[in-house]
């Protein structure tokens, strides 16, 4: 009877232009415990409490969802404990809200009252209008993201006329580009895996909130397999101030989101322009500067375009050019690896990857250090340079980074 | 995000050019230009060497270099992903004919300025399809969204085409078939 009345008073809050606080009131209310309502991730979209009582979690509850725990969602309420910010243990009980796929949770904390079947049976009647709000939301965040997508978009790919009719519009939408702008980009790093989807969701939501460590208006955003954050900064830095701010704030956002997310993300950042007009630039630079820092299928990687040196003035010349200088040092190297099925470029590879450590070099390609060496000889007879001198390292580790990233053969 | 492309279906494409010349003429491009460009391509297979043709254009790349190194802000994307040139900004320096992998912007001797293929945006808007697409007899060459095909069995490279990893060009590619040969080269 209350489950149904329940019900009832939450399809009223929606039908009268109720949002997700006041829904949760009403469960408050009948409940007589302080109720969350989270996303898919856990993130909290409202916390409602009983007066007098306020525990101040941080922007995503210290629960996690596995995908094989996803699949068993329908209908089950899990019960455990809940660490709060300051250290206390909370008594819960989860409740998903699932159509067709899972939408979000009510979390209910049993500080006042205990748990009881009758709450069980409420907190089911009561999902279906909550799922509802929670979708409605979701629906007018989505075409606020549209128009905030567009001008995003105009802004990345140079099509406003000047600079200040992009702060105009972007003043409309509660974007203030009258500052200096870092633009990053971030990638997950398995980007084939079928998991990739969610992830890049789940670290969008991450970041956001990783990201008000910075400010209290980051822009985090989403263009294909990439996310894009826009950091403001009150003056125009040097690289070097840029550099230390952004390892810190990266640092301390990957500890909290590698809590949580299943897979590690790299990161690349373009150069700091002035006016946002130029944010264009920064983007393709920060996507450049991504790519080429996974080089050697590295992953977790922060890569900065103005530290890309030589390799950000190698990636300006033309593909002919690339190609003949890469040719014309290696193929003797690769003429030999075909007529002996030998592994001499793989080898320089990871030679190169380990940094020139002979040691480190050897255990990753399994073979002994005195077949390395024999390997590393002979490839100094074949291009006729001395691996110990720098002016050959350097032409052939460009070489070598230029080839493997390309995947010429 | 939108973002329309061509669909290559080497497999089909005689090397007929019919695509190549159509859009030299709709466009009345210089001596030097093609913005459409047809190639033979050999490669390697397991069965032997394969023979296909690879009619190529500017493939509107989400990260376009041109539009990375351009000084003169000459280019920009729509919101339907074409990467347009605005040749009235463009002064000659050829910073783009350098930077693209896949030699798309070209100059002109006679005009002193690059442009490049705008996959007939005027003709898109006006509902009309590319002159390439239509050009093409056999139905190797399409125009699509990529945001809206399924993607399964297409390829994003074939051989000799550049590496795709940082400009990711908006092409995709049915693959190459090795047919019989009936002729056998000497």
């Amino acid at each position: 009877m209350a489950a149904s009345t329940l019900q009832t008073q939450l399809m009223e809050a929606i039908a009268c232009g109720g949002g997700m606080p006041s829904l949760a009131k009403i469960m408050v209310d009948f409940l007589g415990n302080p109720v969350i309502i989270t996303d898919q991730f856990f993130r909290i979209v409202v916390y409602q409490t009983k007066r007098g009582e306020n525990i101040h979690w941080d922007d995503f509850l210290p629960l996690s969802v596995t995908q094989r725990e996803s699949k068993r969602w329908e209908s089950k309420t899990e019960r455990g404990m809940l660490v709060t910010p300051d250290g206390k243990t909370v008594p819960y009980a989860s409740f998903p809200l699932v159509r067709s796929e899972l939408e979000g949770f009510i979390v209910l904390l049993l500080t006042e009252n205990s748990w009881s079947p009758a709450m069980a049976l409420m907190l089911e009647q009561g999902a279906l209008a909550v799922l509802v709000a929670l979708k409605q939301e979701r629906e007018i965040q989505r075409i606020h993201l549209k128009y905030k997508d567009e001008f995003i978009h105009d802004l990345l790919y140079n099509n406003f006329e000047n600079r200040e009719v992009l702060i105009q519009r972007g003043k409309t939408l509660g974007l203030d580009f009258s500052h200096p702008h870092t633009l990053a980009v971030v990638g997950i790093d398995n980007e084939e895996s079928p998991e990739t989807e969610k992830n890049l969701e789940q670290l969008k939501a991450l970041l956001h909130s990783s990201m008000r460590m910075h400010g209290d208006n980051p822009v985090v955003t989403r263009r294909g397999i990439y996310l894009i954050v826009f950091l403001p900064w009150a003056r125009q830095l040097t690289f070097s101030e840029l550099k230390r701010d952004l390892n810190s704030l990266f640092h301390q956002a990957k500890q909290t989101i590698y809590n949580k997310l299943q897979t590690s993300f790299s990161v690349g950042v373009g150069h700091l322009y002035p006016a946002a007009d130029e944010l264009f630039r920064s983007y393709q630079e920060a996507k450049t500067a991504l790519e080429l820092g996974r080089f050697f299928n590295k992953s977790d990687e922060m890569t900065y375009f103005d530290e890309l040196g030589v390799l950000s003035l190698i990636y300006k010349m033309g593909e002919l050019e690339l190609k003949a200088f890469c040719y014309s040092l290696l193929n003797s190297l690769l003429d030999y690896d075909r007529k002996n099925a030998a592994q001499l470029l793989e080898t320089l590879k990871v030679y190169f990857q380990c940094n020139a450590d002979l040691n480190t070099t050897a255990e990753k390609l399994y073979v002994h250090v005195n077949t390395l060496r024999y390997r590393l000889k002979k490839v100094e007879e074949l291009l006729g340079i001395d691996l110990n001198n720098l002016d050959g390292q350097l032409n052939l580790f460009t070489a070598v980074r230029i080839f493997s990233q390309k995947g010429w053969s | 995000m939108r973002q329309v492309g061509f669909l290559v279906d080497v497999s089909r494409c005689l090397g007929c050019r019919a695509c190549e010349v159509a859009c030299k003429n709709y466009f009345g491009l210089g001596e030097t230009q093609r913005f459409r460009r047809v190639e033979e391509v050999e490669w390697q297979t397991e069965n032997g060497i394969g023979l296909f043709y690879l009619s190529l254009a500017c493939n509107h790349c989400e990260s376009p270099e041109c539009f990375r190194v351009c000084p003169n802000r000459t280019y920009r994307k729509r919101r339907d992903g074409i990467v347009v040139h605005d040749a009235g900004l463009c002064d000659g320096c050829c910073a783009c004919v350098k930077a693209c992998p896949y030699g798309a912007p070209q100059y002109d001797a006679d005009t002193g300025k690059v442009d490049k293929c705008d996959l007939c945006v005027s003709r898109l808007d006006a509902g009309l399809r590319p002159v390439c697409e239509e050009a093409c007899n056999n139905g190797a060459l399409k125009v699509i969204f990529l945001d809206r095909i399924d993607e399964t069995g297409l390829l994003k490279s074939v051989p000799t085409l550049p590496d795709i990893k940082i400009t990711r060009p908006s092409i995709r590619f049915n693959p190459p078939v090795v047919r019989k040969q009936w002729l056998s080269k000497k």
